[in-house]
């Protein structure tokens, strides 16, 4: 169910990021839609209008002609003249109305502009009404003619284009007008559908990156449980097998005690040496193992501390009386707090962690040279310390980059009759305390291992 | 316990390894032992002959050495019961030191150190502990008391002290104020309460540090002592803590 949630998150995302750029394209696709729509409609419509204005021009023009062919057949100049201005009084839209004889020669016209847009010699050949388009005006030139059929002359009329024109682009304005509005109001629709959706998708994305999220916090925890589990496991196992050791290495013991104890009074003894040094050695291998089996369970057995008001000044003087010092070796006590303040902690598991820290610097310096034990108090800014710090600072061998990283690690040793369980146990303890242990080391030069711990005063 | 009668000493543990050896052992020292598998057999063979002490696993299946201890005692309110364990400190082994058992042995253990365990309980004598920093003191406290045919048993410092606590029964732990550390170390007297709940701890006081003593005289401590003491006034103190003794020994 949860596998299908990070693809789910992909697409909504993508979604999101593309929502934008989808809409504004339908939006472009609608305007040109729009656009190509309002043309379309204004060429059709001002068609049209152009058809109805050149129709009323002919019928016009034919009625020009019906009036003005006898007077033209007749020659009277003076009424042909009333003709053409009555005529262009007829309608707004005529600019000029004229009359011309079959030469081609102008007999009477409304106004000084009228040229005829034929050539005079092919007066004769226009045997319909012809429509000519000159500038915003249009020109409609149709033939007079006598009951034969003969050409009399041509009559004229020139219509203004302006109104139509106008018409159009007051059409044209109107549609962008509306294209505008229906841009604007489409426009702002979509934007708010947009922020609505994408505040929906928002939320539903945030939903969904909480649900990843909360899925990853589920895995890791899973993780971490099942490596807890199998640590346990583990701990549970080493456990119990290092008490299950315990009881035939207590049976070997006791018959190496037996056999000790039965050879005692023979020659067997002192005729054999191999024989005693054996048994020595079986003994010592015992010790040993018990040794291992100890640490093991220390390691694996989860860190219970009692913790007591301790003085730490004289658990570190203890330990440092209780061993026994080479005479090489010397050990400075540098305590910087004179007087230290008790502090609750588990002695014995402190006890654990220093001595092995004072055996080990004591091994490391197999030629001699000084273990200084320095406690120190360092804390926040505050007025109260936070850390009490104690190194075990020696002089000896000093421990290899390479190696510095393993010397915490279980079951990791450079010592020959090392369990590599010394310095785990210890980082355990100090981190069953809250603290830690850090280390510093030059090759050559020596080590230094510092104990960290928080400082609690005890309860006052 | 003469050396002509040597006591019967009965071995319970499921492990046969540790079974024959113990019995080998104890056997060429002398004992009489018999060895049962587990707490069935060991009540069964409780009940068929006397013995002065048992020496018995904790850990054994279908009952544990614990409850076997607690059944045995109602049997035999005074026997010896000393425990092996591998396991480290239980609740059910502390239990078992509670209710009475002698004492408690941890596996691997040192022959050498388990026989004075045996002669000490066998002995039958009131075991004390004497808890004392200063060598000169607790000897003096120790030959006194030997010669008066107490057990005895000497540490220098609390954590020794608490260890033999947790692994033997004492009848009287007598404790110089100064190695507890008195004041502030009531905490100790307070887990050698309990452990052994009816342990008579009688306090040893410096001159000088009576006064800050007997502020913070804990409940803890049934009596108070002042050095240098009379032994003779130790020795009341003791006869007063310890009524059984003075019976047996008349």
């Amino acid at each position: 169910m949860f596998a299908s949630a990070p693809s789910a998150i992909t697409s909504s995302a993508l979604l999101g990021r593309y929502q934008r750029f989808v809409v504004l394209f339908l939006l472009g696709i609608l305007t040109m839609l729009l656009i190509a729509a309002s043309g379309l409609i204004i060429r059709q419509q001002s068609r049209l209008l152009e058809e109805a204005f050149v129709r009323r021009g002919v019928v016009t023009l034919q009625h020009l002609v019906e009036v003005s062919r006898d007077t033209l057949k007749a020659g009277d100049r003076q009424t042909l003249t009333e003709i053409v201005y009555v005529t262009k009084e007829t309608d707004d839209d005529i600019q000029a109305a004229a009359l011309f004889n079959a030469q081609g020669t102008l007999v009477a016209a409304s106004g000084p502009d009228v040229v005829l847009p034929i050539e005079t010699v092919q007066v004769p050949s226009v045997v319909s009404v012809r429509d000519y388009l000159v500038g915003q005006s249009r020109i409609l030139v149709g033939p007079i003619r006598n009951k034969e059929g003969d050409v009399l002359g041509l009559a004229y009329l020139r219509l203004s284009r302006a109104k139509i024109t106008q018409i159009a682009v007051e059409a044209a304005g109107k549609l962008d007008a509306l294209i505008v509005a229906v841009f604007v109001v489409v426009g702002v629709f979509l934007n708010i559908l947009l922020k609505r959706v994408k505040l929906l998708a928002g939320k539903e994305t945030q939903h969904m990156q909480q649900l990843a999220q909360a899925y990853e916090n589920l895995q890791k925890l899973q993780n971490q449980l099942v490596e807890a589990e199998r640590l346990a496991a583990l701990g549970q196992l080493a456990s119990s097998m290092a008490h299950e050791l315990r009881n035939p290495l207590g049976a070997i013991k006791n018959a190496v005690y037996y056999i000790r104890d039965a050879l005692k009074p023979t020659p067997l003894m002192k005729e054999d040496p191999a024989l005693v040094e054996f048994l020595d050695l079986t003994d010592q291998e015992i010790k040993s193992a018990t040794r291992i089996i100890s640490d093991l369970l220390d390691y694996s057995r989860e860190m219970k501390l009692s913790r007591q008001p301790t003085d730490v000044h004289a658990l570190l003087r203890q330990i440092r009386n209780g061993l026994e010092v080479p005479a090489n070796i010397k050990i400075v006590e540098e305590f910087e707090p004179v007087s230290l303040p008790l502090v609750e902690v588990d002695p014995e598991r402190l006890r654990q962690v220093f001595s092995n820290l004072v055996i080990n610097a004591l091994q490391a310096m197999p030629e001699g040279g000084e273990l200084r034990l320095r406690t120190r108090l360092v804390g926040a800014q505050d007025a109260a310390p936070a850390l009490l710090l104690i190194d075990f600072k020696d002089t000896g061998q000093g421990i290899a980059p390479e190696e510095v990283g393993k010397i915490f690690q279980p079951l990791y040793t450079t010592k020959a009759k090392g369990t590599g369980l010394g310095l785990p146990i210890s980082l355990s303890i100090a981190k069953a305390h809250g603290g830690t242990i850090a280390m510093s080391s030059e090759l050559g030069q020596g080590s230094c291992f510092t104990v960290q711990l928080p400082f609690n005063r005890e309860a006052a | 316990m003469n050396d002509t009668q040597k006591a019967r000493i009965m071995v319970v543990d499921d492990q046969a390894g540790v079974r024959l050896t113990l019995k080998g052992i104890l056997s060429k020292k002398g004992y009489e032992v018999e060895v049962a598998e587990d707490g069935v057999q060991a009540l069964a063979l409780l009940q068929q002959k006397p013995f002065h002490l048992v020496l018995m696993d904790v850990i054994m299946p279908h009952m544990s050495g614990v409850e076997t201890f607690l059944r045995m005692k109602q049997l035999r309110p005074d026997l010896l019961v000393m425990l092996m364990t591998a396991y480290a400190v239980q609740e059910d082994v502390r239990r078992a030191l509670r209710e009475g058992a002698y004492a408690v042995v941890y596996k691997p253990f040192d022959m050498d150190r388990l026989f004075p365990l045996l002669e000490e309980g066998l002995s039958r004598r009131p075991l004390v502990l004497v808890v004392d920093g200063s060598v000169q003191d607790r000897r003096l406290a120790k030959n006194q008391l030997l010669a008066k045919g107490y057990g005895v048993l000497e540490v220098e410092n609390m954590d020794d002290c608490l260890k033999q606590i947790e692994e033997r029964h004492f009848q009287v732990v007598l404790l110089d104020a100064t190695t507890a550390g008195l004041p502030e170390g009531i905490n100790f007297l307070k887990q050698i309460k309990l452990w052994q709940p009816e342990v008579a701890i009688i306090l040893i006081a410096n001159p000088g540090g009576d006064r800050a003593l007997a502020q913070t005289l804990p409940l803890e401590a049934v009596a108070r002592v002042q050095k240098p003491f009379e032994v003779e006034t130790l020795l009341r103190l003791l006869k007063h803590y310890l009524p059984g003794f003075s019976r047996e020994k008349e």
